[in-house]
């Protein structure tokens, strides 16, 4: 069973990839920078996430979560993929103000980020031989940013134009005098593609020498305009909808509807200085979610349908790379309980996450969540240590 | 080099080009006729580097001329994750009209794409007026 749902995994993220075209073949690697923290809709379904209440983050074409558990045998028992289709598919339309979200006129497009929709799939092994196979979307249908943060946007876009431009002048000066490798002047693709890059490389060079002249000063403009970019906007409604399907007993068989959800997180984001310079927020959340589920076997006693509704909010805490967060969620309509857990997340590294969360997560029984997990890895085992903690 | 068929006529030859990126991007055409390129127009500010339909010159004047046409796009206002990606998703289309072939459209081949620069990438399309 898990070897048929790795397949499939693995073929829908060959599929995906197969479509970005041949422009570049390195792209198709999944490499530490695909990797993501496990807070996808396929495993927030499951109560599987660190944290339920969480904004998406669609920057990249393919995310590679692995949760905690490496069991004793050594084989991974949970993990999941989220791809993003809009990165494996061209766009003739796009700009980058339309990706960002606004006009020529600094008119905001608030619902321009559906575009970066996501998809995911997770493959959870649960106790008691259950295996669960979950699918979700998840997309950020509305998004209001600052007016002083699009202007901003919008002032370091002309600036670098500027910059471009010159840069342009530049190339224009060094082909005057060293013109460039045409193809009718080589017998082969190959041996034009050879001279060709060569002479690019010490264009490159040249051009980058060049602006520094004319006193384009490209590190500065390019950490600007990442500032800008990482700001977070002023309000964002996210909207998820997953499903999940069960397999019990190792057995393809005996499968069926597992869990069904689809819930919505206002987020509101505030800076904690007031000069706006720092990345440090406040972020408050506002969380509504419908579950509806069938077959949940507990301990291997069959527990009728239910329909639930979970409210809940969440206070977050973000300095630069680490974030501090507590959540409450109260569930009600057929199953009551609550969630209440805190969770802290800190980057190490640009693509290295301690991440983690402890509190009550619903169930009666068994219902202390210990996550922590250190990510960093995806092909290699070792390279990815789960320290699961003991649930009761 | 891929070419457009040009006539005898006085009639203009007219570009469009498509520009579909998440960079922040510029184009400039370029007409050679003998020695070096020279500059004809760039793109409007804030276009993304879109062009819309302006004329390169006339049939009878552009026979064995070469129009080039560079969009050089900047990953300044994209994450470090996102860069690969928008490059591997350029769309760019350019359109010739007014010659014997009517629109004529072509397609960025992957050796016109240039990125030995980690922060810029230019896209240079050459066509023969034949």
């Amino acid at each position: 069973m898990r070897f048929f749902l790795l397949v499939f995994c693995l073929c829908f993220s060959t599929i995906t990839f197969s479509q970005t075209g041949n422009n570049n073949n390195n792209n198709n690697n999944v490499d530490l920078d695909d990797l993501e923290v496990p807070d996808n809709p396929a495993f927030i379904l499951l109560d599987k996430a660190p944290q339920t209440i969480q904004r998406p983050n669609s920057s990249r074409a393919l995310g590679v979560s692995l949760l905690h558990d490496i069991v004793s045998e050594g084989t991974l028992n949970n993990m999941a993929i989220e791809v993003t289709p809009f990165w494996m598919t061209k766009h003739p339309n796009i700009t980058a103000l339309k990706f960002y979200g606004i006009d020529k006129d600094l008119k905001q497009y608030p619902f321009s980020k559906l575009k970066l929709a996501s998809v995911s799939m997770a493959y959870i092994k649960d106790k008691d031989s259950i295996i669960n196979a979950s699918f979700g979307v998840r997309a950020t249908v509305f998004e209001l940013k600052r007016e002083s943060d699009v202007k901003d946007y919008y002032a370091s876009y002309s600036k670098i134009e500027s910059n471009i431009f010159s840069g342009l002048d530049c190339i224009d000066n060094y082909g005057n005098t060293n013109p460039e490798p045409e193809e009718e002047d080589y017998t082969s693709r190959n041996l034009y593609a050879i001279a060709l890059q060569a002479y690019r490389v010490a264009r490159t060079a040249y051009v980058q020498q060049c602006e520094k002249g004319k006193g384009v000063d490209r590190d500065t403009y390019s950490t600007n305009m990442q500032e800008i970019i990482n700001r977070k906007p002023a309000i964002a409604v996210d909207l998820a909808i997953a499903y999940n399907h069960r397999f019990i007993d190792n057995a393809f068989n005996s499968n069926g509807f597992g869990r069904f959800g689809v819930w919505s997180t206002t987020a509101v984001s505030l800076f904690l200085d007031k000069d706006q310079t720092s990345h440090n927020y406040v972020n408050i959340y506002g969380f509504l979610r419908y579950l509806h589920e069938k077959n949940n076997i507990v301990t291997g006693a069959s527990i009728d349908p239910f329909n639930a509704y979970d409210v809940g909010v969440k206070a977050e805490v973000e300095f630069q790379k680490l974030s501090v967060g507590y959540e409450y969620i109260n569930r009600s309509g057929d199953l009551e309980g609550y969630r209440s857990a805190g969770t802290i997340r800190y980057q190490v590294l640009d693509d290295i996450f301690i991440t983690g969360s402890f509190g009550n997560n619903f169930q009666k029984q068994d219902d202390v969540i210990s996550l922590f997990g250190i990510q960093w890895g995806f092909n290699n085992l070792l390279q990815s240590i789960g320290v699961p903690s003991p649930t009761n | 080099m891929e070419n457009y068929i040009t006539d005898d006529s006085l009639k203009h030859i007219k570009l469009e080009m498509q520009a579909g990126v998440v960079g922040i991007a510029v184009t400039r055409v370029y007409i050679k006729d003998t020695g070096n390129y020279k500059k004809l127009f760039d793109s409007e500010p804030g276009a993304g580097g879109h062009i819309s339909e302006t004329k390169v010159g006339v049939n009878r004047l552009l026979e064995n001329d070469i129009l080039k046409v560079n969009t050089y796009m900047d990953l300044s206002n994209l994450t470090p994750q996102q860069r690969q990606k928008a490059i591997a998703n350029i769309y760019i289309m350019y359109t010739l009209s007014g010659g014997v072939e009517g629109d004529k459209n072509f397609e960025v081949d992957p050796l016109e794409i240039d990125t030995t620069d980690p922060l810029r990438v230019l896209i240079t399309k050459k066509l023969k007026f034949v």
